[in-house]
């Protein structure tokens, strides 16, 4: 009896046959993918990470980044080919980024996305980015200066710029799927572009130069209606956009000096950014943003040690947000797409009604949205300077 | 049973055939008055010193002394005038020979049936040294060794209650091994004592050579790798366990005692707790709970993730493991078993060889070991991290039988993760849990306090209170509880 339970409990253990096993040295490791149409077929390029470096290498363990493109007309085709190329097998669970090509945001991402849901082996944590007048397989193949692999590069510049910026925003998969598949709410995705010569980035030499010829840039959002690309707003209305998505905690702001001449501004960073819209019954939109920061930068001739001189700064700021956030959902309410998910909003709150405003939202109700904003901006330090450094200069002298 | 003949010379020559005339057999033969006197003794055993020095000269100053004219009872006038502190009389040749094992000289009288056995033993034992396999850096230095009485000594010595009893069986039919059950009688379970007691004297054996082989027969007969008794060389841990009610076995010629029940929590304490500041030794004990877990589980959760659970290791870490892998030609799991072999053998021999040789085979291990197969591309580096990094911490405890658990249940944690990934990992987790919780030695479950949970045994389980706030022994082995007057 002992022996046959022992035996039936081995059982599973033993005849599972080592499902899903595989070495680490026989799997070529994506990072990234970047899907193009080209000549209505899908071109998928995939960054492969783990390749040996050959040459000059004393150090064990560094890698170098192999690039391999394959074209069909569904996702899993073009994958097919990219496999047939690799002696390895292709593993992609550990894909950072996914950056889809203008033309084909432009065309519709649905396709692409029932793959990605469908599949098991298919990546489920990565960020999705647009690649803005330039083809996005060319993007995985520049090498940056500061980071080994193009796919953590373009990742880390997404963090820090939503991070100190403002204008990006990181969109995982989770939050695009959700967005898409979610009434009244329209989904928006971080652009990236190069600047200099493409064909100088691809090679090794560009990251040994002080000055790399070819490097990536982050742009501005794009806005979307359900899966397709309707266009870029500017950095000003991207930042926008992010606070009033509450995507962001700090932006910095400019605010130019009370009656002096134009180009002297005073600067100041604002943290803990936070922001609170609703939309009333009457088809109202209320928008709320509280923040606290510092200067950073006073180039007026202004006392900061007066209070009064204090608080003018705060509403000269207070009026600048405003207009960005202004800015941004008039552009945005052009674009007649509602990235803001004030439809979402009225939706969970205002079922009954939103039945009759579901179908005509983006076209004609949400472009005519009322709107309403307050900002309160609440300076809490002046840096560690009272006075400008030029008022000092010029007390010192007399 | 064979009682003594009254004729000395038929006395030697029985004694002698008994043993086969072996050399060590010597008798001396001497005439006070007109009676024949022999002594016999086994030179191995005994002290020629004390032969000379003390039985010889009393038995001829007695003589001369009382000018002994009759010499009707000289038996009974020689038992009372011997200058040695332990005599006996003994009647028959079984118990004649055991103590001439024992070290004894027997002073035969012609024409009486009985024989006085002298103690003339010779000091046999290398004297008291320092604990060589439970090193400490602070606190007392003395270990057993592997005479008895001063193994008794050493814990006389620091306890001097008339309640701690040493209640001798003698063990094995021929080599009459002394068993010595301690404990301290008003703290003590009686029960628990009662139970090891018939469990000893049951004990049908031809030898007991060490503490080692009565552990076999006090357990409950399961398959267990944990050791469920604690076996120390150090007094001040076995005068700490008789402190707290546990039961010590001593068993002549083995400087390895067993502590009677041993908990799971025994083996991260060390005698060292008591005696450094105890914010630290919380930290140290969490440590050494840190150390038990990572020699039981990196090998394992390293094959999980780099061959089933890839999605688990962050981007660059899977890329720098994965170029690490490129020229090993084994599968992860061979790698892992073949490195842990090799360290296991490489322990192996170094308990074996002599410390001459020592140095040489460091050096091998760790150029061949270290350096040539990694950079041979037989073995990434990462592996032998993996491997230093479990073999390191499986030494941090002192118990032989502690850590050859952990490798073996390391293996079982090593298959299922090769098989079913972070899956098979948390399996074996629960199997292990479960069999440690289920285990219990003379009704002490073995993960006490913590399974089942007492709050007020926390005080010294991982977390150590100040020596000044433990006022009260562990429930589950004494009702006699207080530790600390008021």
């Amino acid at each position: 009896m002992k022996k046959r339970l022992i035996i039936i409990l081995l059982l599973p253990v033993l005849l599972t046959g080592c499902w899903n096993y595989s070495e680490l040295n026989e799997i070529a490791i994506a990072t990234g993918i970047s899907i193009d149409w080209e000549d209505d077929k899908y071109k998928l390029t995939a960054l492969i990470s783990n390749a040996q470096k050959t040459e000059g290498s004393s150090k064990e363990g560094e890698a170098q980044i192999t690039v391999f493109e394959g074209t069909g007309k569904t996702m899993t085709e073009a994958l097919k080919n990219i496999e047939l190329k690799l002696p390895k097998e292709l593993y992609l669970k550990h894909i950072s980024i996914i950056i889809i090509g203008e033309e084909l945001a432009k065309k519709g991402v649905g396709n692409i996305l029932d793959y990605l849901i469908r599949d098991p082996n298919s990546p489920n944590k990565f960020n999705i980015l647009i690649s803005r007048d330039t083809k996005a397989g060319d993007i995985l193949k520049i090498i940056s200066p500061l980071e080994t692999f193009p796919s953590q590069n373009v990742s880390l510049m997404l963090v820090t710029s939503a991070k100190f910026i403002g204008s990006a925003v990181e969109i995982s998969y989770n939050d695009f799927i959700q967005t898409y598949l979610n009434q009244g709410i329209n989904p928006i995705l971080p652009s990236i572009t190069i600047k200099g010569n493409e064909k100088k980035g691809e090679d090794q030499k560009n990251i040994k130069q002080s000055e790399p010829d070819t490097y990536l840039n982050l742009s501005n959002l794009a806005i979307l209606k359900n899966d397709k690309l309707l266009g870029f707003v500017s950095e000003r209305e991207s930042i926008g956009i992010n606070i009033i998505n509450s995507k962001i905690k700090q932006t910095k702001i400019h605010a130019k000096c009370k009656g002096e001449e134009e180009d002297s501004y005073i600067v100041a960073n604002l943290n803990s950014l936070k922001t609170s819209s609703e939309i009333t019954k009457d088809l109202k939109i209320k928008i709320n943003v509280k923040a606290t920061g510092y200067i950073t930068e006073a180039n007026c001739k202004i006392d900061l040690t007066d209070e009064k001189n204090i608080i003018d700064v705060q509403k000269s700021m207070e009026s600048e947000l405003k207009k960005t956030i202004k800015e941004a959902l008039e552009v945005v309410q052009e674009y007649k797409s509602d990235v803001f998910g004030f439809g979402s909003k009225y939706y969970k709150r205002y079922p009954k009604e939103w039945k009759k405003l579901k179908d005509n939202w983006d076209e004609e109700t949400f472009p005519n949205l009322e709107y309403e904003i307050k900002t309160d901006i609440n300076l809490k330090t002046k840096g560690t300077s009272n006075k400008t450094i030029e008022e000092v200069y010029k007390k010192n002298e007399s | 049973m064979k009682y003594l003949d009254d004729n000395i010379d038929v006395i030697i020559n029985t004694i002698r055939q008994m043993n086969g005339n072996s050399s060590d057999i010597a008798d001396r033969k001497l005439k006070i008055g007109k009676t024949n006197i022999a002594c016999i003794f086994l030179e191995s055993v005994s002290s020629d010193d004390k032969i000379s020095d003390f039985l010889m000269r009393s038995l001829t100053d007695t003589v001369k002394k009382r000018r002994i004219i009759s010499f009707d009872n000289l038996f009974d006038i020689i038992k009372n005038n011997l200058l040695n502190s332990k005599t006996k009389i003994l009647k028959d040749y079984d118990d004649l020979f055991f103590h001439l094992a024992s070290g004894f000289t027997c002073v035969l009288v012609e024409g009486n049936n009985q024989c006085i056995a002298v103690e003339t033993k010779t000091k046999l034992d290398r004297g008291i040294t320092e604990s060589t396999t439970e090193a400490i850096i602070r606190g007392p230095k003395d270990s057993f060794t592997e005479n008895h009485m001063v193994n008794i000594g050493l814990i006389r010595k620091r306890i001097k209650d008339p309640n701690l009893l040493f209640n001798e069986v003698l063990v094995g039919r021929r080599t009459k091994t002394k068993v010595c059950i301690t404990y301290i009688q008003d703290i003590a379970e009686s029960q628990t004592v009662n139970k090891i007691k018939e469990k000893i004297e049951s004990i049908d054996i031809d030898g007991v050579l060490d503490s080692g082989y009565i552990r076999d027969f006090l357990n409950s007969g399961k398959l267990d790798a944990f050791p469920e008794y604690v076996s120390t060389e150090r007094p001040d841990v076995v005068c700490g366990s008789l402190l707290d009610g546990k039961i010590v076995i001593l068993v002549e010629n083995s400087p390895f005692t067993l502590v009677i029940p041993g908990t799971f929590i025994d083996f991260i304490h060390s005698s060292e707790d008591y005696y450094q500041k105890s914010i630290n030794t919380t930290f140290t004990r969490f440590l050494r709970i840190a150390a038990f877990i990572v020699t039981l589980l990196t090998p394992a959760i390293y094959i999980a993730l780099t061959t089933i659970n890839q999605e688990l290791v962050p981007d660059s870490l899977l890329i720098s493991l994965s170029v690490q892998r490129q020229t090993v030609p084994f599968p992860t799991l061979i790698e892992v078993l073949l490195l842990l072999s090799a360290f296991e053998i490489l322990r192996e021999t170094d308990i074996r060889t002599p410390n001459v040789m020592g140095t040489a085979i460091s050096v091998v291990g760790a150029l061949v070991l270290g350096e040539a197969a990694v950079n041979a591309g037989i073995i990434s580096p990462i592996v032998v991290i993996i491997v230093s990094i479990t073999s390191i911490s499986g030494l941090t405890f002192s118990d032989i039988d502690f850590i050859n658990a952990i490798r073996l249940w390391r293996l079982l944690f090593i298959f299922t993760s090769a098989f079913l990934g972070i899956i098979g990992v948390t399996v074996s987790i629960l199997i292990l849990i479960i069999k440690l919780v289920s285990m219990e030695n003379y009704e002490t479950p073995y993960l006490a306090p913590f399974s089942p949970f007492f709050l007020k045994e926390q005080k010294d389980a991982l977390y150590k209170a100040p020596t000044s706030k433990l006022k009260k022994r562990p429930f589950y082995l004494t009702k006699n509880r207080t530790r600390l007057g008021d």
